[in-house]
C-alpha cells in the first residue's frame, strides 16, 4: 500500500505532471473559491498535509530532502504560501458577497476607525520582534548550519542550486538560453511590475480583498506568482537533483540517473518532417519558419486580441498601455508555451541558431 | 500599562503577550549560552585538564621524582642554614641597602637627564637638517649643533658614572647575600623537575583563590568569549594548501581542540580523544620529522580539519560495532557535503604517499602497508595499464612474446590464457577469460543484426582463447633456436640447480602448500625472496627443452627487460640443469595440479561472426556480412582460421595484453586502464559501484544509510575491484564490448589492504611545497634499496643482522643483532625464520633422548652481530635462557646460504639418491672432484661456499669497484659454486646499489661509534649518558639509530669521544670523496725514501711461509694458495685486486681481527697485539707490521715503484 502511494506521488510529481496539476488545482480553487474557501478545507488540508509528512517522513529518501537543514524554509514558505493565500481568498469571497448584498466590505467597515501608533502599532510590532527572535535562536541551536566542502573551480556541486527565492529562474534554464531565462525575461519581469501602476488604472480593491472586481489581475497573480514562481521554488528544490535530474519526493538521487532527451528544432519539423527535404544551407531560410511564428505571435496577436477577445480592455485601456501590456503578457506567455511545446513534441528550438548563438 | 479603553486592542493581552515573549526570549537566550558552552570539544578540555591534573600529580609520586624531592629537602636545609648566616650579618646588610638606595635615586635623576638631552639633540638635529636642506645653507647651525651635542654627550657620561655606583652598591649586598642565593639556585637545579610539574599543577588548580574565581569566571557560560582557558586550538599550515576558486588557502586543523594529548607522550593508555599519537617518534612533536605546526593532521588522515565535533570532521568508525555506538551517542553519520572523508583507521599510511613519491622505499620501516601496496602495485604490474605520473618504471612486467612458439606449444597457450592459476596457482599473472561477467551459461550476446544467433558465455571465452592464441600464433612465427652445443646429466643438474643459485629466486613448493615441516627440502618452501621468480614446479610439461638451454646461457636474449639475470653457466652446467629440470628425476618438474591438461578450446565459426560483429561495428554491416560469406579476397572470414586470427587481434587489444607483454606491431598502443595518478581526488560519485551496494544490503541486511554509506568511501569500491573486478557488472544490462576488462588476480585479503591503502593515497598534489624532499644521501638510498630489492640481492646476501629479544633477571627488555649458534648434536644452527618451530620440534627431541631434559634450564648460545655495548662485541657470544628469549627476527635476506649449507653439510644417505651424483656423497667442486664436507665446521663451509654477508658492506668496498663489479663480476672467491649473476640492469641501477651501501655505511656509522664507545668505556647507559651530558633516552635513540637524536646530539658524544682520545672506530666512508691515501706517490715516496726494502719486507710477511703466510689461503695474481696445492674449502679471495676493492681502514679493521668483522670466518688473527711475531720478516710492533702488510697490498702492482720492489 505504501509503496502504491509512493509511486503515485513520484509519478505525479514528474514536471510535465506537476506542472500540469499545479494549473488544473489554480484553476479548480479559483473557480471553486466558495468551497475552497471554507475553513475546514484549510484545516482539513494542513491535517492531511501533517497525515502525509508522518507517513513520508519513514521514508528516507524523502526525510532526507525534507528534513534538509537548508530546505527547511521551504518547508515553512509552502505552509505560508497555501495558509495566506486561502486567507486572501477567503476575505475576497466573504467581501464580494457582502457587495454584492449592497454592505460594506470587511475592511470598509475597519477602515472607518483610527488606530493609534502606540500601542497599536509599535507594541504589536515589538512582541512580534521578540517572538521572531525566539525562533530564530531556537532554529540556529537546532539546526546547525551545513559545512561543505572548500569551493573549487573545477569542482562545482553538484547539482548546483540558485538561492531559493531563485529556483523559478533557473528552472527556466532548462527551456530557454541563459540569455533569455536568465536576462531578457528577469528585465521584463522588473519591468512588467514597474509598469503595473501606470498599466493598471482599475482603482477598485485598493485597501479591501475582492475577487469579482478583479478577476484578470488575481488570476494573472495565482498564475504568475503561485505557478510560476512559488511552484518552480518548490520543484527545484525538492525535486530536483543531481545533474538537474528530476526526481520524485521517494526516489534515490542517484548521480547516474539517465533521461532520454532528442529534441529537435522547429526549423528540422518544419523542413525535414513536414516538406520532407533536408534544411537549406542559408541559416535565414532554415529558421524562416521560426521567425515567421515569432513574428506572427508578437506582431498580430495584439492586433488580433484587440479586435476579438479584449476589445473593451483594448477601449477601456487605450493603444499604449495594451500594447505594453500585452507584450509584457505575450513574452510571459512564451514560457509556458515553450514548456508545453518541449513535453509534447520534443521541441528544442523555435528559432535555433547555434551559429550566432541566437536561440529562442 | 493601564488599558485606556480606547485603543483597537486590548493592553492587557498585548502585556500578556509581552511577558510571554520576553519569557521565551529569556529562556532561548539562556538555552543559547548553554548549548554554547556545552559544546562537546569545551568538555572534552575540561576532562583532559583533569586526566592531565591527575598524570602529573602521579609523576609527582614516582620514584624518580621523590628522590629527587628528597635531595631538594636536604637542600632546603641547606638554605635555611644559608639563610641564618645571612641573616646574622642583617645591620651590615641594611646600610650597604641604604647605599643603594641613594645610588637608585641618584641614576634615576641622571638617566632622565640623559634621556632628555638625547631626544633634544634627535629634534635639533631634525630641524637643523631640515633647514639645511630647505634654504640650501649646508653650513647652518654647526656651532649650535656642537654645543647641543656636547650637553648630550654630558650627561650620558653623568647616567654612566651614576649606573656603575649603583652597580658597585648592588654587588655589594649580594656579595653579603651570596651563600644564601647560592642555596637557592642549587635547590632550584636539583628540584627542576618537580617545580615544573608543580607549576603545571599550580596552572591546572590553582591554590589562590583570586586565581580560582578568575578561572571560573574566565570559563562561565556566556562570559567565555573574553579570555576564556577554553580555547579552539588550531594550527594554520602555510605549506599544505586547498584550492578555494582563484586561490589557495591554507588548511586549518582543529583537531587539537578535542584531541589534546596528542602530541605529548604519556597518555598513550588514556581513552580518546585523549590519546597521545602512536608515533611520536614520526609525528607531531617538534623532534620528529613530521611537526603538527608543519603537518597538521588533516594532510595524513583527512578529514574536515575545520569542523569541532566527531561527526562534522567526518571521523570514521571501524566496523559495524563502532558504527553503531557512534550511531547511538554521537547520531554519527557521513558527511556527504565533505570529499576527503576521514581515513579508515587501518589505512592511515595512505597519506604517506603523496609527500613520499620520491622515497617510498626510505618510508618502508615505518609504513609498511602502503610500501608494500607501492610494492605489490609494481609486482603485478598494476602500473602497465594504469598510469601513475611519477611511478618509477615503465618495464612490461610479462615476458616478451615475440618468440613465444620456441617456448611453448600453441596448446599450453591456449590453457594459460584461459586460466594461468589452474597450472601454477602463484603466478601473477591475472586470469582474463571465464568471470563471472561472462558466465557459462549465460547469454552475453543477443545475436546484433538478427543474422547470427544468441552466443552463451562458454562458447564466448572458448572462442575468445582460441582467438587469442591464433593470433599470437600468427603474429609471432617460430624463430628456431640452435641445437644446445652440450648434452646434459640430470643427477649432476640436479646439484648444478641446487648450487648455482636457482633456488634464490625460485622456489618448487607444491601448489598447494604453505608451509613445511622444519627440516624438510628448502626448495619446497615460499618465501618472499624465491618467489621473485616463478615456482618451477610443472615447468618441464611447459617449456622446450632448447629454449629452456639458451634462456639459461642468456635470459635477456629471449626477453631484453627480464629480470633473471645471467648466471654465466657454462655450456656444461647449463646443459646439466635443462637435463634436470626436463628429465625430471625428483618428480618436481612434471607434477602439475590435478586435473591440468592443454588444448586449444574449439571455436565455433558462428560464435566467432558474433564476436567479429561486436569487434568490427565501424566496418558496417554490409561488409561485414561480405566477408563473411567469402566474397571480400583481403579478409576471408568465412575460413575459420582468418577469423580467428582477426578476432583474437581485436581480443589482445581490448583487454590490453601488449600493456604487459610485448607484442610485435603493438610496441606504441596506449594502456587500457584508468589513470590512477590522482585516482582518489576523484569524487567518490565518479565511481560506478554498480549494484554492488544493493547487492550487498540484502546479503548483509543493511539499511539504506549503510548502502549508502558504502558508496561514499574510495576504498570500499578498489578492494571490491580487487577481490572481484568484474562484479560491478552483476546484474547490469551490457553488451560484451561494454563489459569489464579488469583481470582477477587472486589477490589475498592482506594484499588487497596494501594495495588499496596505496592507490587511495593517489591524491592530487596540494602538497608540493611540504613534500620531502631526499638529500643526496637519501636519493641514492633510496634509489639503491629499490634496486636492491627489483635485483633480489637479499635472495642470497644477508643485508640485514637478525634480532633477538629477551628479558634479563629485572624482566627487562634487551633486543640484540645475533644469530643462533648451532645447538648440541645438530649440524646446523637454528633457523631464525622459524625458529618456534625449531624449538618445539628440539624439545621434542631431546625429551625423547632424556626424559629429565628441561627446556627452562636450557641455555641458547647467541653469537652477537653487531656491538652491543651491555654485553659484548661483534663475535662476542653469550648464553639466553630458552624461557627468557621473547621474540626472534630472522635476518634480512640470505635464504640460499641456507640452500647452500645444507647441500653441503647433510649426511649423505646412500638409500637416498636425491643428492648428488658422486656415489661416495662428495659435493663437486670446481676443479670437477668430489669432496666430502659434512663433518667440516658449519661457519667454514658457510663462509667458504655460500654467498657472502653483506653487513657494513659500504664500509668494505670501494664505490668505485663496487659499480665496476656490479656491472661486471668477476670470480672474487674461487671455490664457490654460486656465483655473482650478471643483471640486466636498468637505468642507474648498478650505480644506485653502489651508492646504497655507501651511503647505508656512512649512515650507519654514529650508531656504530656510539655502541663501540660505550663497550670500550665499560659503562652503562646512564653513567655514559650523564658523562656526556645529554639525556640516557637520547643515547638510547643514538645507539638504536634514531635520526632526530643522531641530528640533535652526535655531535656531543663524539666530542666527548674525541676528548677521551678514543680512536678504535675509524672515521666514516664518505662516498663523495673515495681515495685510496696509501696509493698516493707521497706516501710510497716517504717510505721508500725511509727505507728502500720497505715493500720487499711487507712482501715477506705475505709470502714466506714462517710467517703470516697470507699465500697459504690467498690467491695473488691468479696464483691458487700454498703453490696451488690447497684444497678448496681453504681457498681465499685474490690479494691482487685490494688496492681497488678494499677500504684501507676496513682492510687494517679486519686484518687486526677477522672475527670482530666476519664472526666465523676463517682468517686467522695474524697480528696478535699483544705479542712481537714475525719479526724475523718484519721488525715491528703488530699494529707497524700490518701498516706495512697494507702498504704492499695496496701497491703490488705499481710499475712506477722506486727501485727496491
Amino acid at each position: 500500500m505504501a509503496d502504491y502511494i509512493k509511486h503515485a506521488v513520484n509519478w505525479l510529481t514528474e514536471p510535465t505532471r506537476y506542472f500540469i496539476g499545479f494549473t488544473l488545482a489554480i484553476i479548480l480553487i479559483l473557480q471553486f473559491r466558495k468551497f475552497f474557501a471554507k475553513t475546514f478545507v484549510i484545516v482539513a488540508f494542513f491535517v492531511l498535509g501533517a497525515a502525509f509528512l508522518v507517513f513520508a517522513w519513514k521514508d528516507p529518501n524523502f526525510a532526507k530532502i525534507i528534513g534538509k537543514p537548508d530546505n527547511v524554509p521551504i518547508v515553512i514558505l509552502l505552509a505560508t504560501v497555501v495558509y495566506f493565500s486561502w486567507l486572501s481568498l477567503r476575505k475576497a469571497v466573504i467581501n464580494d458577497e457582502r457587495i454584492a448584498r449592497g454592505e460594506p466590505t470587511l475592511e470598509g467597515d475597519f477602515n472607518k476607525q483610527k488606530v493609534f501608533t502606540w500601542p497599536d502599532l509599535v507594541y504589536t510590532e515589538l512582541i512580534c520582534l521578540v517572538l521572531f527572535t525566539v525562533a530564530l535562536v531556537v532554529w540556529s541551536i537546532v539546526l546547525m548550519a551545513p559545512l561543505e566542502e572548500p569551493a573549487e573551480l573545477a569542482r562545482t556541486p553538484n547539482p548546483s542550486k540558485a538561492p531559493w527565492y531563485f529556483l523559478g529562474l533557473q528552472e527556466l534554464l532548462v527551456y530557454f538560453d541563459p540569455w533569455i531565462a536568465g536576462v531578457l525575461l528577469p528585465s521584463f519581469i522588473i519591468v512588467g511590475l514597474g509598469a503595473i501602476p501606470y498599466v493598471d488604472t482599475n482603482p477598485k480593491g485598493n485597501g479591501y480583498y475582492t475577487f469579482n472586481e478583479r478577476k484578470f489581475a488575481i488570476w494573472f497573480f495565482w498564475i504568475g506568482f503561485v505557478l510560476f514562481w512559488v511552484s518552480f521554488v518548490i520543484l527545484g528544490t525538492f525535486l530536483r537533483g543531481p545533474n538537474w535530474s528530476f526526481f520524485g519526493p521517494f526516489e534515490y538521487w542517484d548521480l547516474h540517473k539517465l533521461e532520454p532527451m532528442v529534441n529537435v528544432d522547429l526549423s528540422t519539423y518544419f523542413w525535414v518532417n513536414l516538406l520532407d527535404q533536408p534544411r537549406p544551407d542559408n541559416i535565414l531560410l532554415r529558421e524562416a519558419p521560426g521567425f515567421a511564428f515569432l513574428g506572427a505571435f508578437f506582431l498580430l496577436l495584439p492586433p488580433l486580441l484587440a479586435k476579438t477577445v479584449c476589445r473593451s480592455m483594448f477601449a477601456q485601456i487605450g493603444m499604449v498601455r495594451y500594447q505594453v501590456m500585452m507584450h509584457m503578457l505575450l513574452w510571459f506567455a512564451l514560457i509556458p508555451l515553450k514548456m508545453l511545446l518541449r513535453w509534447t513534441v520534443g521541441l528544442k528550438y523555435i528559432v535555433g541558431i547555434p551559429e550566432w548563438f541566437f536561440n529562442v | 500599562m493601564a488599558d485606556r479603553g480606547d485603543t483597537h486592542y486590548h493592553i492587557k493581552h498585548l502585556n500578556l503577550w509581552f511577558a510571554f515573549a520576553s519569557l521565551a526570549l529569556l529562556v532561548t537566550a539562556v538555552w543559547m549560552v548553554l548549548d554554547d558552552a556545552s559544546r562537546p570539544w569545551k568538555n572534552h578540555q575540561r576532562e583532559f585538564r583533569a586526566l592531565d591534573l591527575e598524570r602529573t600529580r602521579a609523576e609527582l609520586e614516582t620514584a624518580e621524582l621523590k628522590a629527587q624531592a628528597a635531595h631538594g629537602e636536604t637542600l632546603q636545609v641547606e638554605v635555611q642554614k644559608a639563610a641564618a648566616a645571612v641573616e646574622a650579618l642583617n645591620a651590615e646588610i641594611a646600610a650597604k641597602q641604604e647605599v643603594v638606595r641613594l645610588a637608585k635615586g641618584e641614576y634615576f635623576v641622571k638617566e632622565s637627564a640623559a634621556k632628555t638631552e638625547k631626544a633634544q639633540y634627535d629634534w635639533e638635529r631634525y630641524v637643523v637638517d631640515e633647514h639645511r636642506l630647505e634654504h640650501k645653507d649646508p653650513a647652518y647651525g654647526e656651532a649650535h649643533m656642537a654645543a647641543v651635542y656636547e650637553r648630550m654627550q654630558k650627561s650620558a657620561y653623568g647616567k654612566e658614572q651614576a649606573e656603575a655606583a649603583l652597580a658597585k652598591a648592588v654587588a655589594d649586598v649580594n656579595a653579603l647575600k651570596a651563600p644564601l642565593k647560592e642555596a637557592e639556585r642549587a635547590l632550584k637545579v636539583a628540584t627542576k623537575d618537580i617545580e615544573l610539574r608543580r607549576a603545571k599543577i599550580e596552572k591546572l588548580d590553582p591554590a589562590d583563590r583570586a586565581t580560582q574565581v578568575a578561572n571560573i569566571v574566565r570559563d562561565f557560560p556566556g562570559l567565555d568569549f573574553i579570555g576564556p582557558n577554553l580555547k579552539v586550538q588550531k594550527v594554520a599550515l602555510e605549506n599544505l594548501t586547498f584550492e578555494l576558486n582563484f586561490t589557495k588557502k591554507k588548511r586549518i586543523d582543529m583537531c587539537q581542540s578535542c584531541h589534546m594529548g596528542i602530541d605529548r607522550a604519556g597518555f598513550e593508555n588514556a581513552e580518546q580523544p585523549y590519546t597521545s599519537h602512536p608515533r611520536l617518534d614520526l609525528f607531531l612533536t617538534n623532534k620528529s620529522p613530521h611537526p603538527i605546526s608543519e603537518v597538521g593532521c588533516t594532510i595524513c588522515h583527512r578529514g574536515c580539519g575545520e569542523a569541532l565535533d566527531i561527526v562534522r570532521t567526518d571521523h570514521r568508525p571501524t566496523g559495524d560495532e563502532q558504527t553503531k555506538e557512534w550511531k547511538d551517542e554521537y547520531h554519527w553519520h557521513k558527511q556527504h557535503h565533505w570529499d576527503y572523508p576521514m581515513l579508515p583507521t587501518g589505512m592511515s599510511e595512505a597519506g604517506c604517499v603523496q609527500c613520499h613519491t620520491d622515497s617510498l622505499e626510505l618510508i618502508a620501516a615505518d609504513a609498511p602497508k602502503v610500501t608494500e601496496g607501492y610494492r605489490l602495485f609494481e609486482e603485478y604490474g598494476c602500473y602497465a595499464c594504469h598510469k601513475v605520473e611519477w611511478f618509477p618504471t615503465k618495464r612490461k612486467p610479462g615476458p616478451s612474446l615475440k618468440n613465444l612458439l620456441a617456448k611453448l606449444t600453441p596448446e599450453f597457450v591456449a590453457s594459460w590464457v584461459a586460466d594461468p592459476k589452474a597450472f601454477r596457482p602463484t603466478t601473477r599473472m591475472p586470469q582474463f577469460f571465464n568471470l563471472e561477467n561472462f558466465a557459462d551459461d549465460a547469454v552475453i550476446a543477443k545475436s546484433k543484426y538478427g543474422e547470427g544467433r544468441d552466443v552463451l558465455g562458454r562458447e564466448w571465452n572458448d572462442a575468445a582463447v582460441a582467438a587469442v592464441t591464433a593470433f599470437l600464433q600468427q603474429r609471432h612465427p617460430l624463430q628456431a633456436l640452435p641445437k644446445p652445443p652440450a648434452e646434459g646429466d640430470a643427477l649432476r643438474g640436479r646439484e648444478a640447480f641446487r648450487l648455482s643459485g636457482c633456488l634464490g629466486c625460485h622456489n618448487v613448493a607444491p601448489h598447494d602448500a604453505q608451509t613445511f615441516p622444519v627440516g624438510g627440502d628448502l626448495a619446497h618452501e615460499r618465501a618472499d625472496e624465491n618467489e621473485m621468480g616463478p615456482n618451477l614446479r610443472g615447468v618441464a610439461t611447459k617449456l622446450d627443452a632448447d629454449w629452456l638451454y639458451w634462456w639459461l646461457k642468456d635470459p635477456a636474449k629471449y626477453w631484453p627487460d627480464t629480470r633473471m639475470p645471467n648466471l654465466r653457466l657454462s655450456d656444461e652446467d647449463a646443459a646439466d640443469i635443462t637435463a634436470y629440470l626436463m628429465e625430471d628425476p625428483d618428480g618436481i618438474f612434471r607434477d602439475v595440479p590435478q586435473g591440468w591438461q592443454t588444448s586449444i578450446p574449439a571455436a565455433k565459426l558462428d560464435v566467432l561472426q558474433e564476436q567479429a560483429r561486436w569487434f568490427f561495428t565501424r566496418d558496417g554491416r554490409t561488409a561485414l556480412e561480405q566477408r563473411f560469406e567469402g566474397k571480400d579476397e583481403t579478409r576471408r572470414w568465412d575460413r575459420q582460421a582468418d577469423l580467428q586470427v582477426a578476432v583474437g587481434e581485436r581480443f589482445v587489444v581490448q583487454y590490453g595484453c601488449y600493456s604487459c607483454h610485448e607484442v610485435s606491431g603493438m610496441e606504441s598502443m596506449m594502456p587500457i586502464g584508468a589513470e590512477l595518478t590522482t585516482w582518489a581526488s576523484k569524487t567518490v560519485d565518479k565511481l560506478d559501484f554498480g549494484f554492488i551496494p544493493y547487492i550487498f544490503a540484502d546479503t548483509h541486511g543493511w539499511d539504506q544509510e549503510t548502502t549508502s554509506n558504502f558508496k561514499s568511501y574510495h576504498n570500499n569500491f578498489l578492494e571490491q575491484k580487487l577481490k572481484a573486478p568484474r562484479s560491478y557488472d552483476r546484474k547490469k544490462i551490457k553488451n560484451p564490448t561494454e563489459k569489464l576488462r579488469m583481470p582477477y588476480f587472486g589477490f589475498t585479503e592482506e594484499q588487497t589492504q596494501a594495495i588499496t591503502t596505496f592507490v587511495v593515497g593517489l591524491v592530487k598534489d596540494e602538497v608540493q611545497r611540504a613534500k620531502m624532499v631526499p638529500d643526496a644521501g637519501e636519493l641514492a638510498r633510496d634509489a639503491g634499496l629499490r634496486a636492491v630489492r627489483q635485483n633480489n640481492c637479499a635472495a642470497c646476501h644477508v643485508l640485514e643482522p637478525g634480532l633477538v629479544t629477551f628479558k634479563d633477571e629485572a624482566g627487562k627488555l634487551h633486543t640484540v643483532g645475533a644469530e643462533f649458534r648451532k645447538l648440541e648434536g645438530e649440524t646446523l644452527p637454528p633457523r631464525m625464520d622459524r625458529w618456534a618451530e625449531y624449538w618445539a620440534d628440539y624439545v621434542a627431541y631431546m625429551k625423547g633422548e632424556d626424559e629429565d631434559f628441561d627446556p627452562d634450564e636450557f641455555e641458547f648460545s647467541l653469537r652477537l652481530l653487531r656491538p652491543e655495548p651491555d654485553f659484548g662485541d661483534i663475535g662476542d657470544s653469550i648464553s639466553v635462557l630458552a624461557k627468557d628469549l621473547v621474540s626472534v627476527k630472522p635476518p634480512v635476506g640470505g635464504d640460499l646460504v641456507r640452500v647452500v649449507t645444507d647441500w653441503y653439510k647433510k649426511p649423505f644417505d646412500a638409500e637416498d639418491n636425491s643428492r648428488t651424483p658422486d656415489p661416495e656423497g662428495g659435493v663437486g667442486d670446481v676443479d670437477g672432484k668430489y669432496r666430502k664436507y659434512a663433518e667440516e665446521e658449519y661457519d667454514k663451509v658457510r663462509w667458504t661456499f655460500a654467498p657472502p654477508v653483506l653487513l657494513g658492506e659500504g664500509d668494505k668496498l670501494q664505490r668505485n669497484w663496487f659499480y665496476a663489479f656490479l656491472n661486471d663480476p668477476i670470480t672474487l672467491r674461487h671455490q664457490m659454486r654460486v656465483r655473482m649473476p650478471s643483471f640486466h640492469y636498468a637505468d642507474g641501477e648498478a650505480g644506485a646499489i653502489a651508492d646504497y651501501f655507501a651511503y647505508e655505511a656512512q649512515r650507519d656509522w654514529p650508531v656504530y661509534y656510539a655502541r663501540k664507545l660505550r663497550l670500550a668505556q665499560k659503562k652503562s647507559l646512564e653513567e655514559l649518558a650523564a658523562l656526556i651530558k645529554i639525556p640516557a633516552e637520547t643515547l638510547a635513540g643514538i645507539e638504536n639509530g634514531s635520526r632526530p637524536d643522531i641530528d640533535a646530539s652526535f655531535a656531543k658524544v663524539k666530542a666527548w669521544g674525541d676528548a677521551q682520545k678514543f680512536d678504535e672506530v675509524l672515521p666514516p666512508v664518505d662516498p663523495r670523496h673515495e681515495r685510496v691515501v696509501r696509493r698516493s706517490p707521497a706516501h710510497v715516496n716517504a717510505l721508500m725514501a725511509a727505507d728502500s726494502k720497505h715493500l720487499a719486507k711487507a712482501e715477506n710477511l705475505a709470502r714466506d711461509a714462517s710467517g703470516p703466510y697470507c699465500v697459504q689461503c690467498h690467491y695473488l695474481n691468479g696464483q691458487g694458495p700454498a703453490g696451488g696445492t690447497a684444497q678448496p674449502i681453504q681457498w681465499a679471495p685474490d690479494l691482487n685486486n685490494t688496492a681497488e676493492r678494499l677500504r684501507e681502514d676496513w682492510v687494517h679493521k679486519w686484518i687486526e681481527n677477522p672475527a670482530k668483522v666476519y664472526p666465523g670466518t676463517a682468517m686467522p688473527v695474524n697480528f696478535p697485539a699483544d705479542k712481537d711475531s714475525h719479526q724475523a720478516l718484519f721488525p715491528g710492533k703488530a699494529a707497524v707490521q700490518i701498516q706495512a702488510l697494507l702498504d704492499w697490498l695496496y701497491n703490488m702492482q705499481r710499475q712506477d715503484l722506486p727501485t727496491g720492489m
